[in-house]
């Protein structure tokens, strides 16, 4: 039995109330814009959706001032489309100590409900990674939201830019129907835009408005050994002028050397060679020696390992370096603060060096043209004097500029990689070489194989125990070493236990006898010496009658990915080397031995070899991948690289005492 | 300032507590009352002491980023308006990671306190001292709202280097008092020496409780205003696999203001009355009666027998809202959700649904109308948390259980349910077992340990048939799974929340998706019924079988996805016990179709093996179409203290040794 009051429960009668009254009524105290939306909202999809909401629309509009300031607005509308409103119940606004936010409103639209405007007080929030920062979101708080709910955001700020670079990301982290970024300039002024990763429009031109559009962004989706959906959108660089009488306070660019000027004007005196410096690297290189090499190891080892990174990003702070002197006296910094020290620890011995402007992990956001701030980090390009060779370590490191000559850039921020290596996620990126006048875009080598190693020599031989005795040693480069040396540096006790564990979890009754590392060879590598031994006669699978496994483990050195229903592209990060050397005594003289073999692919090969001496085998597996990517139309090639590696590093022999 | 003594009853001592899991909570050793607390908080020497100077590395103590040599704390909240924070720490660097703990974050707002006292500095390994001034300090806002703003002061200690010695520490006042403040006694450093004294506003009922120091060099000392615990020499916390939760390892103090000042015994028999008054006001006994008119019940059959046959009833007659499908609650309507909160078992019965706490307070109406002794209970999800009685907070609590036995019955004869969990009467979900529960009487209350299930309630079967295929190299799975009582509880769970793509993908996961397995069927038929058991369905191609027909023999491993995973301890030490989910059968039958023109050689008798900890059977049979593998795998240990450790890893090694055995095909005399 249904009571009365039942039947006139509130929603119900709100709902009797709603179907009376047209949209543009239910919408009508909202703003003319966010009505405009409303009106064409499409129906939430019945049953349940893929994403929890949705951007109808998303606009920011930047008018810029005749002094240069910034007034800013941001507007979006989100359409709730799940019972989980997280996403849509609350707007954000991301913004540093150069803005004021000035207004914030919301709008709320129920279902078949009025519009309601939120009464919610804002929150402002410190966001990002640095130790100090005026990196602030300003979070406004929508009460009520249900399914089917459109929230309406509107945000409205004043900056105060240090220079009129524009960088617009279009990406919600969510489906977005409609994106648009309007720029309003004063009369005469230049406005020169670029789109980077993507294609765009052109933009519609409206007297002194600019309107660029993207329709129909598809939703993020994360998935394993793929780049972050947000480097991959579209990003839309633009480069302000005002007519060449107005002045203004931000500073601009015309081409990159202007920008190349700017930051050596701001950074002049900063890597100045202080008495404290000199001695600093003079201690650093006592060990080593005075060749142009030994000074770029010891000089770029120091800064490394002895500055602690702290990233202190308070206004002009976070683009000005602090003088070589204080880093070095206070012992910690950030990037920019360990590269200038770098500079004047080089310039202390003689080595001129650029600083390089560069934007780290892998997202294009630097166009060649026309110049737009893209970058959020710090690295150094020491000058090789003409005549000097450097080892082999610095060979992944070092480019040549027809106008700077040969370069080696050093990242003295990354702790964990060798001073001669460059990090992955700078490899093959668009940097800045601030050097006054000189400046110019460089880019940076894309990295090949060989930067990135693993080798791994196995000796086995049968115990009089009966047991399989292994001494592995391995030895990694580049991302590889960088790699381990992380895990090292969090904890050694872990580093050992994950590698002993991992030589239990492939032969359960193995026992590890000795273990050791040197974190840093001489040449730069990460060392790992393992001895274990393990049950040759038992049934392990390893050492089953179908004998040893010549090059255990090494399948797997590439990680694997279901591709079935994949859509998006698998990304290994960068090229690497994969190297298995083995050599076991005891292999019978009648036990076959597979053929010497070379196989490849696009941007893969794999080779084999196989020789005995008597009961001796020296057996090696080298695998190169030389691409790092594999678009979702490339999947037949990955799998056959897969099934290559598999097949070619699977072979067993018997073994005898 | 009360203690945290605890007068409660003695606790039953069921069998795995004989295995030693700490789920106990355990105070501190106490001195007597009257004790001095009074600690003199001041800037340690400016020069580096020969024992800090001796002071070395250690990994395997967890020694080997730095030592904190000491670090002590007076909070003097006794005005109750405006209080006082004195901290002084005093660590040893060596390695680059430990130099975060010269990045200082002082709690400081300067709108409602005064920072009245600073230092810091650095003891370089020559002699040299380096200093972070306190104008140096830069204000770093966490968080604005209105006018109320959280700030911190921030700063960097110049010139640490490995082998330094850090001494920093400051005196502010704050405005108000802290309700609740939890101290960590252990952390990620050794530490040499721990103070932490509290002044609490008598104001306020204050008490605190100092727990998992056990075996430590920690104490504590009160009188009528304060409290001081000292630790000694503590070691610092490592992670672990299968360790208890973070909160239950490591020596932690929680400090609390109560809203009376009642006694432990009388707090928790209050919190015992307002259970029941809130379960009885549900759970009317008219609506009861109705209730059980309609489950038909006969009264002929035994209590238990009638009990069950309720649980059974209410399971499939009134839906359990906190567990909906995805599709369910995407389908609902606002005012399916404003009805949501019922005030009575009535409108559960009439509306078939109620939240999970509704559904107990439902059946424990039930149970005592049906003429059973009932108890509700209150626990916890012991992977985050255990029950604390000794922290007087009902808030700890975050599930409910009904307790159910015949009139006049010990509780031990009780029977534990949770309806609406969508598992069988007489079980409680894992995660609430094996540790203790408040059980609410009308006159009282008891802490009871909630005994985990049996292994034989939890089994999981699984049934795969490999087939290679000649032409190209892989093989054809298709393997099914289902599971009995907590076997595949915690995934169904999961899986109903999520929307059908990413279920999907949860459950091509849980079939084996990799690289070298494509799923092209990964289905939970039965997942829209919470009281149908767990069955998964699957197909897929295994495409590095590697299976050629030049070959004159072929190894294969039959493991794969289709076995429950069984834990994996590596490691050669151990400091915390092992805990795991639940006690567990795992019966695995595998078809393995030789390759065409291949016969399976003699296969290897696997002996079986056994241990305190469970027991592991493998057969491996030559069948006409091949091979047949059949595995049984029992794991009947909860928890394993760390001195048990390494025959438990023994055990589980011996089983993924077993595990690894292969099938080694032959060509059959007479192929080419």
């Amino acid at each position: 039995v249904i009571s009365t009051g039942r039947l006139l429960h509130p929603a119900l009668r709100a709902l009797l109330c709603c179907a009376t009254l047209p949209s543009t009524a239910i919408a009508a105290s909202l703003p003319d814009w966010a009505a405009a939306t409303a009106e064409t909202a499409p129906e939430v999809p019945p049953g349940p959706p893929n994403t929890p909401s949705r951007v109808l629309y998303s606009e920011v509009r930047t008018a810029v001032q005749t002094d240069g300031t910034l007034r800013i607005r941001r507007r979006f509308a989100l359409q709730a489309l799940s019972v989980e409103t997280d996403t849509v119940s609350t707007g954000w606004y991301p913004f540093g100590d150069t803005t004021k936010v000035t207004a914030v409103r919301a709008w709320h639209l129920p279902p078949h409900e009025r519009a309601k405007k939120s009464r919610s007080i804002p929150v402002d929030v410190a966001v990002g990674d640095a130790f100090l920062s005026g990196s602030k979101v300003r979070l406004l708080e929508v009460e009520g939201v249900k399914k089917g709910s459109l929230v309406f955001y509107e945000f409205e700020a004043i900056e105060k830019p240090y220079f009129l670079s524009l960088s617009h990301l279009f990406y919600e982290g969510a489906p977005v129907d409609r994106a648009r970024f309007e720029l309003e300039t004063p009369p005469g002024w230049s406005v020169r835009s670029v789109w980077l990763r993507h294609p765009g429009p052109d933009p519609r031109v409206a007297g002194t408005l600019r309107s660029w559009e993207l329709r129909g962004l598809s939703a993020p989706e994360e998935e394993r050994l793929a780049p972050d959906a947000a480097d991959e959108a579209p990003l839309l660089g633009i480069n302000l002028s005002p007519p060449p009488e107005i002045r203004v306070a931000p500073a601009t660019f015309s081409d990159w050397s202007s920008v190349s000027r700017w930051y050596s004007d701001l950074s002049r005196g900063r890597a100045d060679v202080t008495p404290a410096v000199e001695t600093a690297v003079r201690q650093a290189i006592s060990s080593l020696g005075t060749s142009p090499a030994e000074i770029l190891l010891s000089a770029g080892t120091m800064v490394r390992d002895r500055v602690r990174y702290v990233a202190v990003e308070l206004g002009l702070a976070g683009f000005r370096p602090r003088p070589a002197g204080e880093t070095l006296a206070k012992l910690y910094g950030d990037c920019k603060d360990k590269g200038t020290l770098l500079q004047a620890a080089l310039a202390a011995e003689g080595i001129s060096s650029y600083p390089v402007l560069i934007n780290l992990g892998g997202a294009k956001t630097v166009p060649q043209d026309p110049p737009v701030w893209g970058f959020n980090h710090f690295i150094v390009a020491a000058a090789v004097p003409p005549g000097q060779n450097l080892p082999d370590r610095f060979t992944s490191a070092q480019m040549t500029d027809p106008d700077l000559g040969r370069l080696v850039l050093i990242d003295p921020t990354s702790d964990t990689t060798s001073i001669g290596s460059l990090p992955a996620a700078l490899a093959g990126q668009t940097g800045l070489v601030a050097a006054g006048m000189r400046g110019k875009l460089i880019t940076l080598p894309a990295g090949n194989p060989s930067d990135h190693q693993l080798q791994r020599h196995l000796v086995g031989r049968l115990g009089d125990d009966g047991d399989l005795h292994m001494v592995r040693e391995s030895r990694f480069t580049g991302e590889l070493a960088a790699e381990v040396r992380s895990e090292e540096n969090r904890s050694s006790r872990d580093r050992r236990e994950a590698v002993e564990g991992a030589i239990l979890h492939r032969w359960p009754d193995a026992v590890v006898e000795d273990y050791s590392i040197q974190p840093e060879t001489s040449d730069g590598w990460f060392a790992e010496k393992l001895s274990f031994r393990h049950g040759y006669s038992s049934a392990s699978g390893d050492a089953s009658d179908s004998g040893v496994e010549l090059f255990p483990g090494a399948a797997d050195a590439f990680e694997r990915v279901p591709l079935g229903r994949r859509k998006g592209a698998v990304d290994y990060g960068f090229p690497q080397l994969v190297r298995y050397e083995t050599m076991l005594e005891g292999v019978p003289q009648d036990a076959a031995l597979p053929e010497s073999e070379s196989l490849q692919g696009n941007g893969w090969s794999i080779k084999t070899y196989y020789s005995r001496e008597g009961t001796s085998l020296k057996a090696s597996w080298e695998v190169q991948l030389s691409r790092r990517r594999f678009e979702a139309t490339e999947f037949a090639e990955l799998r056959k690289f897969w099934s290559s590696l598999s097949a070619s590093a699977g072979w067993r022999v018997p073994l005898s005492q | 300032l009360s203690s945290a003594g605890f007068a409660s009853r003695p606790l039953s001592a069921p069998r795995f507590l004989a295995l030693g899991i700490a789920l106990l909570s355990l105070t501190a050793n106490e001195a007597p009352a009257g004790g001095k607390t009074v600690i003199s908080i001041r800037p340690g020497p400016r020069s580096i002491t020969p024992e800090e100077r001796s002071l070395a590395q250690d990994p395997s103590r967890g020694a080997e980023h730095g030592f904190i040599l000491l670090d002590e704390t007076e909070r003097d909240e006794s005005v109750g308006v405006d209080s006082s924070l004195t901290y002084h720490l005093r660590a040893k660097i060596f390695s680059s990671q430990a130099r975060k703990l010269a990045d200082l974050e002082v709690p400081y707002n300067r709108d409602e306190g005064v920072l009245k006292k600073w230092w810091a500095w650095t003891l370089l390994p020559d002699g040299g001292v380096l200093e972070l001034k306190r104008e140096d300090l830069k204000e770093q806002e966490v968080m604005r709202s209105g006018g109320f703003k959280i700030a911190v002061l921030k700063g960097s200690l110049p010139g640490v280097v490995p082998g330094c010695i850090i001494d920093y520490g400051y005196s502010l006042t704050y405005r108000g008092y802290l309700s609740t403040q939890r101290v960590e006694i252990q952390q990620s450093f050794p530490i040499l020496d721990f103070r932490y004294r509290w002044i609490p506003w008598e104001g306020r009922a204050a008490t605190y409780h100092v727990a998992h120091a056990t075996g430590l060099g920690v104490n504590t000392v009160r009188d009528q205003r304060s409290v001081l615990v000292t630790g000694k020499d503590l070691p610092a916390i490592l992670e672990e696999p299968w360790m208890p939760p973070a909160d239950e390892v490591g020596a932690s103090a929680t400090l609390y203001y109560r809203a009376t000042a009642d006694k432990p015994e009388e707090f928790w028999k209050l919190e015992s009355k307002r259970l029941l008054r809130r379960a009885d006001a549900f759970a009317k006994k008219q609506s009861i009666e109705q209730a059980l008119t309609s489950m038909k019940i006969s009264e002929q059959t035994e209590l238990p027998a009638r009990l069950k046959a309720a649980y059974d009833w209410l399971s499939k007659n009134v839906r359990n809202r906190s567990l909906l499908m995805n599709e369910e609650a995407e389908a609902e309507d606002e005012d399916d959700k404003k009805e949501a909160t019922r005030r009575t078992a009535k409108e559960v019965l009439e509306q078939k649904e109620g939240e999970g706490r509704e559904l107990d307070f439902l059946f424990y109406g039930v149970a005592r109308a049906l003429g059973a002794e009932a108890n509700l209970v209150l626990t916890t999800d012991r992977t985050d948390h255990y029950f604390d009685p000794v922290l007087l907070t009902v808030g700890q609590s975050d599930w409910t259980l009904v307790a159910v036995r015949g009139p006049g019955e010990p509780l031990d004869k009780a029977t534990y349910v949770d309806l609406g969990s969508g598992l069988p009467y007489g079980d409680i979900p894992w995660w609430v077992s094996g540790a203790q529960g408040f059980l609410a009487e009308p006159a009282g209350y008891q802490m009871v340990m909630l005994d985990p299930s049996e292994a034989r309630r939890n089994v999981s079967e699984a049934h795969a048939k490999i087939v290679f295929d000649p032409q190209d190299g892989t093989a054809k799975i298709s393997w099914s799974m289902d599971g009995l009582g907590q076997q595949g509880l915690s995934e169904r769970r999961a899986w109903r929340t999520l929307n059908p793509a990413d279920r999907q993908k949860r459950l091509d996961e849980y079939c084996g998706a990799t690289g070298d397995l494509e799923i092209s069927r990964a289905e939970a038929p039965g997942l829209q019924d919470l009281q149908a058991g767990f069955h998964v369905d699957c197909d897929g191609t295994l495409l590095e079988a590697h299976f050629r027909s030049d070959l004159g023999q072929y190894s294969f491993r039959w493991d794969g996805a289709w076995i429950e995973s069984v834990p994996e301890l590596t490691s050669t030490s151990r400091r915390e016990s092992v805990v795991f989910n639940f006690p567990r059968i795992d019966h695995t039958s595998i078809e393995v179709v030789a390759p065409p023109g291949f016969v399976p050689t003699a296969l290897p008798k696997v002996a079986p093996i056994e241990s305190p900890f469970g027991r592991y059977n493998l057969f491996l049979t030559v069948t006409p179409e091949g091979c047949q593998v059949e595995r049984l795998f029992a794991l009947t240990a909860l928890a394993v203290p760390a001195k048990d450790y390494e025959p438990l890893r023994r055990f589980l090694a011996e089983v993924h040794q077993a595990d690894a055995t292969p099938l080694v095909f032959q060509k059959a005399a007479g192929r080419p």
